[in-house]
């Protein structure tokens, strides 16, 4: 074992969360996109997007490994760029997002936890990592 | 919706987080008190599971009624959730999870309350 599991101690809590923001975001979006989608379309699939990207990343860390690892970084890496980006979008420019989206605010709808997650998942990673340097 | 009934289910949901992660911060697993404890907010969280379905069977409907029933599934299932992940993991993050799941509930609890009055 050449590295700490990414799946275990505080990585489950960060799966739990993740697993329910993919719910929350994928549930949320597929309501919204099937009785209201003309009234956001960019939001809507923002907010699905989010949810995959979510998903996704529950996944990488409960696979854990090398495999996993990477999908978890890449996702992380997307949700963070994605929470910044979307967030600074939505203040300087509030008419592109008639309806709320997950990172729209920088998260704030969601108690900004989409901007805690991302940041937590990185710091995560990388001390799951330094483990394995310490050991190797 | 009950507001006295929702408002037994946040408090006691609270008390039980309050616990739970209380015990986390002070390096403790979850043991079967907290788990046991987490069962009396379930019971809790079912009666008000129960009372929106005859209530909706009787014909009173929120305007997102999509969104309201995913509320409330997602209402009964989020604390038997959190228990299966503290049973799995033995340690002070199990103990965080079964808070988390508490704090989550208490959110999904007040949601419930909004788009019920739209």
């Amino acid at each position: 074992m050449a590295e700490r599991a990414t799946n275990t101690g505080p990585g489950r809590v960060l799966i739990g969360v993740y697993v329910l923001f993919a719910v929350a975001a994928g549930a949320r979006s597929a309501v919204q996109i099937a009785t209201k989608f003309h009234e956001a379309p960019l939001a809507y699939l923002l907010s699905a997007f989010a949810a995959v990207v979510y998903l996704v990343a529950a996944i990488g860390l409960a696979r854990s490994g090398e495999g996993g690892r990477r999908v978890a970084l890449v996702c992380c890496s997307v949700e963070l760029v994605g929470v910044l980006a979307v967030g600074t979008f939505s203040v300087l420019v509030p008419s592109a997002f008639p309806d709320e989206t997950v990172w729209s605010g920088y998260g704030m709808g969601y108690g900004f936890v989409p901007l805690v997650l991302p940041t937590l998942g990185l710091l995560w990673l990388r001390r799951t990592r330094a483990v394995a340097d310490a050991k190797s | 919706m009950n507001t006295a009934l929702a408002t037994t289910v946040i408090v006691l949901s609270l008390a039980v987080a309050a616990w739970c992660l209380v015990s986390a911060a002070r390096n403790n697993a979850a043991t079967w008190g907290h788990l046991l404890a987490a069962a009396v907010v379930e019971l809790a969280a079912l009666v008000q599971v129960a009372v929106a379905v005859v209530r909706l069977a009787s014909g009173t409907k929120p305007t997102e009624l999509a969104t309201f029933i995913g509320y409330l599934v997602v209402s009964a299932v989020v604390l038997p959730a959190g228990a299966w992940l503290a049973t799995l993991e033995r340690s002070r993050w199990g103990s965080a999870i079964l808070g988390a799941a508490c704090v989550v509930l208490t959110v999904i609890v007040l949601r419930l309350q909004q788009v019920w009055h739209g």
